[in-house]
């Protein structure tokens, strides 16, 4: 049980980085990764915004879609609800927590339609977790998320400082950049599957 | 060609607008299923009709929705097409439908969809809309299936499925899977700013612009957005 | 307000249209969606039974062997296939077989396995129509434990069928099963006997096996086993009268072979046995070996354990007359292609100087070398036999 849960949380952090081996969630990964405290901020509320989305999808698909057998409204309530909830905390925050909506609520409505936020709650259906899985799973993509926008923060402040071919400049050399890092998370493949072994 | 003619609204979608290499729209689906071209042209085509779908539908509803409201609706709109061609594909196109797997449901956040619903339905008649959807499916499945081509044949030597004799001793294994993606997606973006002499891509950077959240996101984007 | 409620209104709107077009495409797409995840589910099982129709898991298996993991009863009473948990050189054999109501095997498959060699990926042709009788003859690798795993899974599956139509299970291994109708089928061969690899013995005749004290034959035709003593006559009861003609042609053949002497003929020591058939031409038993990885694939190779058992009618002229793969142990990929009539009917009229102008099969060339080696020495045995009389 235990094992279960510490394989399925490292191997979505190392193995099955959302970011760089399934692409989800590309798009913040690649925008708001110039500066290490955005990368941060950005990876630490979508990391929030994972597990509260997961921790309501999950009832919502057992105890209220499947019962209905309307498993195939999944996905328009699914973003709704994501859209709502995202919505629901920024508004929450910004009332209670100034300070805290400074630092991660201005992320709060990029992440609405953030792949990974769906993905991952999709995700823990298709892979029949249970309740407790689902949630160790979005912590472990979380915080995967986020290990990937800090590491790749760095590598982006070093290639700001670099002089790079015209047509390389921009996107073409972020997406080569990173092509790098994934092939260093690539390295962590088998490995997570045999620590236990 | 007269600028906003039909005609142009169709072609446009294709080259000189073609969503993934000069928009830079849709980079999740372009990058994680175009490892083999059976893959990306399904994830083209479907993206495709779930495109013309909400095009048309956004357009004909333009008037109703109100303004405040629009990015539910039009979520809810394409989250509804995006079921319709998930259930029809895994009806009739079981394969696919396992090639494809959470990435057909992940079409309902693919901004390349909800980017043209925010840019061009929402402000356009239906028929330019319908065409607007058909040009950018067209140019979209046409980027996907050029990248998954190149990924396939030099990564795996196979061309959708199908191997390539002489090449089975020289496979760059790597490209078929998730380096490579992100290395030929870098090299094709390249490629587009030569032969277009640097005036694509239009986005020169990820940042704000061109997403389809950044009339909504007055924080990120002029708070702590791109100073570049 | 009234805008407000106004606005909510047309996102409820859209939901609700949203929500009846995909109901109504859930309608349509929902059975054919369910027809194929079941038809995907059904797939292994047809494949082990072609004709079935419709399955149900059978959720009580306490009653069966042990090493049944699933049960699944044919929903128009053709039979049951189960999974079975098999134990070769490592316990980790997924089989899968159906069994018909009256207890043959309708096919089986490997699904998963990790035995070095890869016999019991080529087995479940072999199973094919067998019952709780011959399921211990199967030709290939006998002694491997890999194939007696499989056969013990293989009687685990027809005992379990036979539990489920009310029956008694059989509790002797299958090469007890198979040794008693032996003894059965010819009392006077006291239960002591060798697999025969005639030559000439046609399709319809499966096995031969000869009892070591020469007190005759018996023969597998289907599910028969037939005995026929040394002068002829079949002795076993309730034989269909056609297969009691076949067996006994097929012993007065055998009876007209008269082994040859090869003591200090100098003859190569893996040929196993010489006779002489009615019309005067060699039949000649040989062990050849497949499988050498290591070397020059131009070069003969002696290999490691991989035997091909090859049987041979060669004239005293020296031309082949009839070659015949009698087992065989080589894995799927290089060796299937050994048991074929395709492979070995090549050689049938050749001589020394052209035997080895036979096609290689593709990807078989390491183990052709063993078995053209087997082939020369057949005919080296002949001129050496020939020779010697003259």
């Amino acid at each position: 049980m235990f094992k279960t849960l510490i394989i399925i949380l490292l191997s979505s952090v190392l193995v099955d980085n959302y970011v760089l081996s399934r692409f989800l969630g590309i798009c913040p990964f690649l925008g708001v990764s110039k500066k290490l405290d955005q990368a941060t901020g950005m990876g630490i509320a979508v990391t929030a915004v994972m597990l509260i989305a997961s921790a309501v999808t999950w009832p919502i698909q057992y105890w209220v879609l499947n019962p209905l057998e309307m498993g195939y409204m999944q996905n328009i309530v699914f973003i709704l609800v994501i859209a709502a909830l995202v919505q629901m905390l920024e508004l929450l925050l910004k009332k209670f927590s100034p300070s805290l909506h400074k630092g991660l609520g201005v992320y709060l409505p990029l992440i609405t339609t953030n792949c990974a936020v769906l993905g991952v709650t999709i995700q823990n259906i298709i892979d029949d977790y249970t309740f407790l899985e689902s949630m160790v799973s979005a912590l472990g993509v979380g915080l995967g998320f986020l290990l990937a926008m800090v590491l790749f923060s760095g590598v982006r402040s070093r290639i700001d400082e670099s002089n790079i071919p015209a047509p390389f400049r921009g996107l073409p050399v972020t997406l080569i950049a990173a092509s790098f890092l994934s092939l260093a998370f690539m390295g962590f493949g088998g490995i997570v599957e045999n620590i236990f072994a | 060609m007269k600028k906003g003619s039909n005609l142009d609204v169709l072609t446009r979608g294709v080259l000189k607008e073609n969503p993934a290499l000069v928009l830079i729209l849709g980079t999740c689906p372009t990058l994680a299923t175009t490892k083999t071209v059976d893959g990306a042209f399904g994830m083209g085509i479907a993206a495709m009709l779930v495109l013309i779908c909400s095009n048309v539908f956004i357009s004909l509803l333009r008037n109703i929705i109100p303004d405040t409201m629009r990015i539910p609706c039009y979520i809810v709109i394409i989250a509804g097409f995006v079921t319709i061609v998930k259930l029809l594909v895994q009806a009739y196109m079981p394969d696919l439908y396992t090639t494809l797997g959470v990435y057909l449901d992940l079409i309902t956040v693919n901004c390349i969809i909800l980017g043209r619903a925010e840019m061009f339905a929402g402000k356009n008649p239906v028929v330019k809309s319908a065409l607007d959807g058909v040009g950018m499916g067209i140019g979209f499945t046409i980027a996907l299936t050029m990248m998954a081509v190149i990924r396939e044949v030099l990564g795996n030597a196979t061309f959708a499925g199908t191997p390539i004799p002489f090449l089975q001793n020289y496979k760059i294994s790597f490209l078929s899977q998730a380096p490579g993606g992100l290395l030929v997606y870098g090299l094709l973006i390249a490629l587009v700013y030569i032969v277009t002499k640097g005036k694509a891509p239009l986005k020169k950077s990820f940042s704000c612009a061109g997403c389809p959240n950044a009339a909504h996101c007055h924080t990120a984007c002029t708070e702590k957005g791109d100073e570049a | 307000m009234l805008k407000n409620i106004k606005t909510v209104g047309v996102l409820v709107a859209i939901c609700t249209v949203v929500a009846l077009l995909l109901a109504l495409t859930n309608q349509i797409t929902a059975p054919i969606i369910a027809k194929r995840e079941s038809d995907a589910a059904n797939k292994a099982l047809l494949e082990v039974m072609p004709d079935g129709t419709g399955f149900e898991e059978l959720k009580d298996i306490s009653k069966l062997p042990d090493s049944i993991v699933e049960a699944y009863k044919e929903t128009s009473g053709k039979g049951y296939v189960f999974k079975i948990n098999a134990t070769g050189y490592k316990p980790d054999m997924m089989l899968m077989c159906g069994v018909s109501t009256d207890g043959i095997i309708t096919g089986s498959v490997c699904l998963s396995s990790s035995e070095t060699w890869g016999f019991e990926k080529t087995l479940g042709d072999q199973m094919k129509g067998k019952n709780i009788k011959t399921v211990a003859d199967v030709e290939a690798g006998a002694t491997s434990k890999t194939i007696k795993g499989y056969r013990t899974a293989m009687k685990d599956a027809l005992n379990a069928a036979t539990i489920l139509g009310g029956g008694e299970a059989d509790l002797r291994s299958p090469e007890e099963i198979f040794n008693d109708n032996l003894k059965a089928a010819l009392p006077a061969g006291e239960g002591d006997f060798v697999k025969q690899a005639i030559a000439d013995a046609t399709n319809a005749i499966d096995f031969i096996y000869a009892a070591k004290n020469g007190a005759g034959y018996v023969y597998i035709i289907g599910e028969q086993f037939i005995g026929v003593d040394a002068e002829g006559n079949v002795v076993t009861k309730d034989v269909s009268a056609e297969n009691g003609t076949l067996a006994q042609s097929k012993a007065a053949l055998a009876a007209a072979h008269t082994a040859v002497d090869t003591t200090d003929s100098g003859i190569n020591e893996n040929i196993t046995s010489v006779q002489k058939n009615a019309e005067g031409n060699y039949v000649i038993e040989i062990n050849g070996l497949g499988f050498g990885w290591f070397g020059n694939p131009n070069e003969y190779q002696e290999a490691k354990n991989i035997p091909i058992q090859i049987c041979t009618v060669i004239s005293p002229d020296g031309n082949m007359l009839e070659c015949l793969t009698v087992a065989h142990e080589e894995s799927k990929d290089y060796g299937a292609a050994w048991g074929t009539e395709e492979y070995y009917g090549q050689f049938d009229g050749t001589t020394i100087d052209t035997y080895k102008d036979v096609d290689v099969i593709s990807g078989a060339t390491i183990s052709n070398n063993g078995y053209l080696k087997a082939i020369e020495r057949c005919f080296k045995a002949v001129e050496i036999l020939e020779g010697g009389a003259e």
